[in-house]
């Protein structure tokens, strides 16, 4: 044997040398009194999650909307379920022993096909009240297998604002397919602000590691909680909504169909949404939903319905407003520009827009007095001043759409906002044929019917962009998260409509009168101590009684309220939309009300029994 | 003779044949273990790890088979052309490849295919190396004649031309490989030197690539000036005593020079061109920190599976802890974590000798090689298995830093698996014929 290939006995020993140490490592670690086998033998080690308490809601001022309270569901371990006394045990929780063994047997027949693990618990009964608990926990001994989980669930001091607030449900698959945070059983915000905010609120759940003995009673943590993950508590979110003048609206609104928009105009903070019938979102919570989802799901008056923002409704003459800022911006309108109307507007040798006589009705007084036939004068005069009607139209139609209506804000923190239906110029030459058409054909839109369709938001934002004579902030309910500013972060922009500021004098003035002068349409709406610029509306409705349409602002200088509102077979803009507004605006402005007799005739009125 | 030589089959060691089948069927056991659920219960659930390993194995072993139509001499006239092609490809996956857990290492082929053309970057650097250093005029050592000798700055080294050749080789891939941000597979190839030693690469420079190991650690951990202090005085003793043995004072100065340059560089290197995880990693290893969420979690929770087998382990497919997927990448880089719960001390303790005695049979067979070109490339594959052995193992027992290697033929993996098998069944074919060549 050469010395060159008597190395390999350098190389033997280096690797006999590790594969040594491997041993001696191996040994020290499996073979003296050893804690790890112990642990893993004695007890189950058990993955618990803990679910943080969702974050608070509060109103601007600070007061609470949404809290947590803790229920409690029964779980059943099918690998240590011992027979029981299933009758105590449904008698307990107050679930049918029918509905027991339906449950149990199907959870066997799922261990059986191997789709689920014996060890896995599975809940026999959901969000049991504290009370429950306390009679159930003393006897549990007698029911092995089975515990008690506790978990935090919403509850709503005031029953107000279901549909705004939104409310929170059980994650279904498409979720957790789609989102790996989320396992079976976990809850998740559904709607309105629980959806918008869902990370915020909802935390951060934790995984403890934990020692369980077969009662599943926690026996210490698991390695000193060296594995755990702590969970984060969810952050309370300040809401821009003032709670007094929600349930104010609400109650205003009780036994009408109908939805009430107000925002702070110089911020794009909604102040109040309300819609008409409304529910208790305790209703929707736990036990409770099972008993009442079903009916209010069923009622014809469609509670869960969130009508300021889901519903469409033709804005009718509110949009006059716009259609003057518009003629003017395009040159075709001037304060003076008067336009004939003997009660009524011709669009052909047999048909016409009704109207009352107002002869020699110049802009101001037009919005005033809210002339039919001046502003079917006014659309025509703009979609005119183009080579095609295709073309004017289109001018037309951006501007409205600039004005936040046909869209649904997509920077707003409010989910599912419909659009609404400003028709595009191809919508008409299919329905017309190509150049079969003229502003005289669609004239209807001029006074904010036909096609239109608008939402309470929508028409609670042209308020706004009027107050703010020319721009409004996209309209927003979060205002802070824990401590964030979320304006300041500059989550909601600022919109241009690209009406230039002068045009807005004539326009308001028109609008103080229609609240403030006599022979306005809105007078009955009209406060001493507070100066209301207003705009009424009717919108047809082909299906019965018209609705009941109305938008403001308050003050005049400085506003400080914008609102939209939409009342359904209410008939005159003036009969209820805008006594409701006025009060609303005198509410959150004094917080006084001067005028009970109104007040109480608004309450009391009943809009959905005729 | 010649009535010997025909039959491959017949001239194969059986004992490697035997050791490669044993460690590739203990794996896929292990695999299935690791992976077993209840959805996925069968061990030919082709949708689940178990089952892909299983077709991974069946394509190996016909790609092994296939290796043996191979004349001997393809893979040492290819040996270039493959490594070329290797190289190629690593500049292709910088460029095209898809990052898997922070490698951007993989061409992603379907979403369950995937290629790491590292893996085979190693079959290509051992096959090159063997065709260079199989050469009968190949000397790492400068001869008598030293116009071959390797010098800097004038300097003569104590190493010639063709041996710096074989060290660039060497270094191509691992840089290329290094900034798929693979560290694990880089450090892998720190095994080729491991077998240059065989061949004559003097020991100064082993001396000096451990010398650098503890100057990085040190300097991480105390004052620059110190550590310089501590290499100076190191300089004084071998300028007195060895100056010969290292030889002669240039060698010695331009040694030190080195050293203080590399103490002068780790902190920025640590500070800025390690990431924050290296880091970490490096702190849990010096035992500075106590990183139980990050990354001295994986370790720690594999001791603990592996601490709760005992003596006889918990049984295949019992361990508890297994089940609960206790131990993150349990298939793949911790799949010795699953032998140490479910087969114990013993199993354990088991797979850790055959292993060793495989890598010793490699040697010994390597030795036994008439051409030098296959004596070569069996020393390659013995150490590059030899490193991997140590490192893997030795993460999951907690003696060694967590790199993130695969335990050869045993962890999950297609492309490891048939990077393996490459590069040992060329071997066994080698091998195989050793005695038709003439000495």
């Amino acid at each position: 044997m050469n010395q060159d290939s008597a190395i390999k006995y350098i190389y033997y020993s280096i690797f006999g040398f590790v594969a040594l140490a491997f041993i001696i490592k191996l040994f020290l670690l499996q073979i003296p009194d050893n804690a790890y086998k112990q642990f893993a033998n004695m007890y189950a080690i058990r993955r618990v999650v803990k679910y943080p308490a969702r974050g608070n809601i509060l109103d601007r001022k600070g007061n609470l909307m949404v809290s947590n309270e803790y229920a409690y569901d029964l779980l059943m371990i099918p690998a240590e379920a011992k027979p029981i006394d299933t009758l105590e045990l449904c008698r307990l929780v107050d679930i049918e022993k029918s509905e027991f063994i339906k449950i149990t047997s199907q959870v066997w027949a799922r261990i059986k096909e191997r789709k689920m693990s014996k060890t896995q618990a599975v809940p026999i009964a959901k969000d049991l009240s504290k009370e429950y608990f306390s009679t159930i926990q003393e006897k549990m001994y007698k029911f092995p297998g089975y515990f008690l989980d506790k978990k935090p669930l919403r509850k709503y001091p005031k029953p107000i604002a279901a549909h705004i607030l939104g409310y929170v449900g059980e994650v279904d698959t498409t979720i957790t397919n789609k989102n790996p945070y989320y396992q079976p059983g976990d809850y998740i915000g559904i709607s309105g602000i629980e959806k918008a905010y869902e990370e915020a609120l909802r935390g951060r759940k934790g995984v403890k590691k934990v020692f369980v003995d077969v009662h599943n009673n926690e026996k210490g943590s698991f390695m000193n909680g060296m594995y755990d993950t702590a969970s984060v508590q969810g952050e309370n979110l300040t809401t821009t909504l003032d709670m007094e003048l929600q349930e104010y609206g609400e109650i205003l609104m009780r036994n009408k169909k109908g939805a009430i928009v107000a925002i702070e105009p110089k911020t794009g903070e909604v102040l109040a949404m309300i819609s008409s019938p409304t529910y208790d979102p305790n209703q929707m919570v736990g036990r409770n939903k099972r008993k009442f989802y079903p009916g209010l799901l069923l009622d014809k008056t469609k509670p869960l319905y969130n009508r300021a923002i889901m519903d469409g409704y033709p804005p009718g003459s509110t949009f006059k407003v716009m259609e003057a800022l518009i003629g003017q911006q395009e040159g075709v309108l001037f304060p003076n520009t008067v336009h004939p109307c003997g009660g009524g507007y011709r669009i052909s040798a047999t048909h016409r827009v009704g109207c009352h006589a107002h002869p020699n009705a110049d802009l101001r007084y037009s919005i005033q007095t809210s002339c039919n036939a001046y502003y079917c004068a006014v659309f025509n005069s703009i979609v005119k001043k183009y080579k095609t009607a295709r073309e004017g139209y289109n001018v037309w139609r951006n501007y409205v759409l600039k004005f936040g209506f046909g869209q649904n804000f997509p920077d707003s923190d409010i989910p599912n906002i419909k659009k609404g239906n400003v028709p595009t110029s191809d919508f008409y030459d299919k329905r017309y044929g190509k150049g079969g058409w003229r502003a005289l054909t669609i004239i209807s839109l001029g006074i904010g019917q036909g096609e239109l369709q608008a939402n309470a938001l929508q028409i609670a934002n042209l308020a706004c962009i009027v107050a703010n004579r020319g721009y409004y902030i996209t309209p927003h309910v979060g205002k802070k998260i824990g401590d964030r500013d979320l304006a300041a972060e500059g989550h909601f922009q600022k919109h241009e409509t690209g009406i230039d500021d002068k045009y807005f004098d004539i326009v308001i003035e028109g609008m103080y009168g229609a609240v403030n002068v006599p022979g306005g349409t809105a007078l009955v709406g009209k406060l001493n101590h507070i100066v209301i610029c207003g705009k009424t509306g009717t919108a047809q409705n082909p299906h019965g009684k018209d609705h009941s349409v109305f938008m403001a602002y308050a003050p005049r200088e400085n506003p400080q309220i914008a609102i939209g509102i939409l009342v359904e077979n209410a008939g005159f803009g003036a009969t209820w939309a805008a006594p409701i507004a006025s009060l609303m605006i005198e509410k959150y402005l004094t917080d006084t009300i001067t005028r009970p007799a109104l007040e109480k005739r608004m309450m009391e009125g009943n809009l959905i029994t005729q | 003779m010649s009535s010997r030589n025909q039959s491959i089959i017949g001239n194969l060691d059986g004992w490697l044949m035997a050791g490669y089948l044993f460690l590739v069927f203990f794996g896929w056991i292990n695999i299935y273990s690791s992976s077993y659920s209840e959805e996925h219960s069968s061990i030919f659930d082709f949708s689940a790890e178990q089952g892909k390993q299983f077709i991974w194995i069946c394509i190996s072993l016909g790609l092994g088979f296939f290796l043996f139509l191979f004349d001997t001499k393809f893979f040492q006239a290819f040996s270039f052309f493959i490594y070329g092609a290797v190289l190629v490809s690593l500049v292709l996956v910088l460029i095209f490849g898809q990052t898997v857990a922070g490698n951007k290492s993989w061409f992603v082929i379907t979403s369950s295919i995937k290629i790491q053309p590292s893996e085979f970057a190693k079959f290509a650097t051992a096959l090159v190396l063997a065709r260079i250093m199989g050469d009968n005029k190949f000397s790492f050592t400068p001869g008598i004649s030293s116009g071959n000798q390797f010098k800097f700055l004038g300097i003569p080294f104590h190493i010639t031309k063709d041996g710096m050749l074989a060290i660039i080789l060497v270094l191509i891939p691992a840089a290329l490989i290094l900034m798929e941000n693979d560290t694990g597979t880089t450090l892998v190839f720190l095994s080729f030197f491991l077998a240059f030693f065989r061949f004559g690469l003097n020991w100064i420079f082993f001396i000096t690539g451990v010398i650098s190991i503890i100057v990085f650690f040190t300097s991480i951990l105390y004052p620059v000036g110190f550590v310089l202090a501590i290499l100076a005085l190191l300089g004084l003793i071998a300028f007195g005593s060895m100056r010969n043995l290292i030889g002669g004072w240039k060698i010695i100065v331009l040694l030190l020079l080195f050293f203080t340059g590399l103490t002068l560089a780790v902190k920025p290197i640590y500070n800025h061109v390690l990431k924050e995880h290296h880091r970490k990693r490096i702190m849990v290893l010096l035992g500075q920190e106590k990183d139980m969420k990050g990354s001295g979690w994986n370790v720690n929770n594999s001791k603990m599976a592996i601490g709760s087998g005992g003596v006889l382990g918990k049984g295949f497919l019992k361990g508890s802890l297994t089940k609960l997927k206790y131990v993150p990448k349990q298939h793949t880089d911790f799949i010795f974590s699953t032998v140490g719960e479910e087969w114990g001390f013993v199993g354990s303790t088991v797979l850790i000798l055959i292993y060793l005695f495989f890598i010793m049979r490699l040697v010994a067979a390597a030795e036994r090689q008439r051409s030098m070109f296959n004596k070569v490339y069996g020393y390659m594959v013995a150490c590059i298995m030899f490193f991997h052995f140590f490192m893997n193992i030795g993460t999951a027992v907690g003696l060694a830093p967590a790199v993130g290697i695969p335990l050869p033929l045993v962890s999950y993996g297609g492309s490891s698996l048939m990077g393996f098998t490459l590069l040992i069944w060329v071997f066994l074919k080698l091998d195989s014929q050793n005695l038709q060549i003439l000495r």
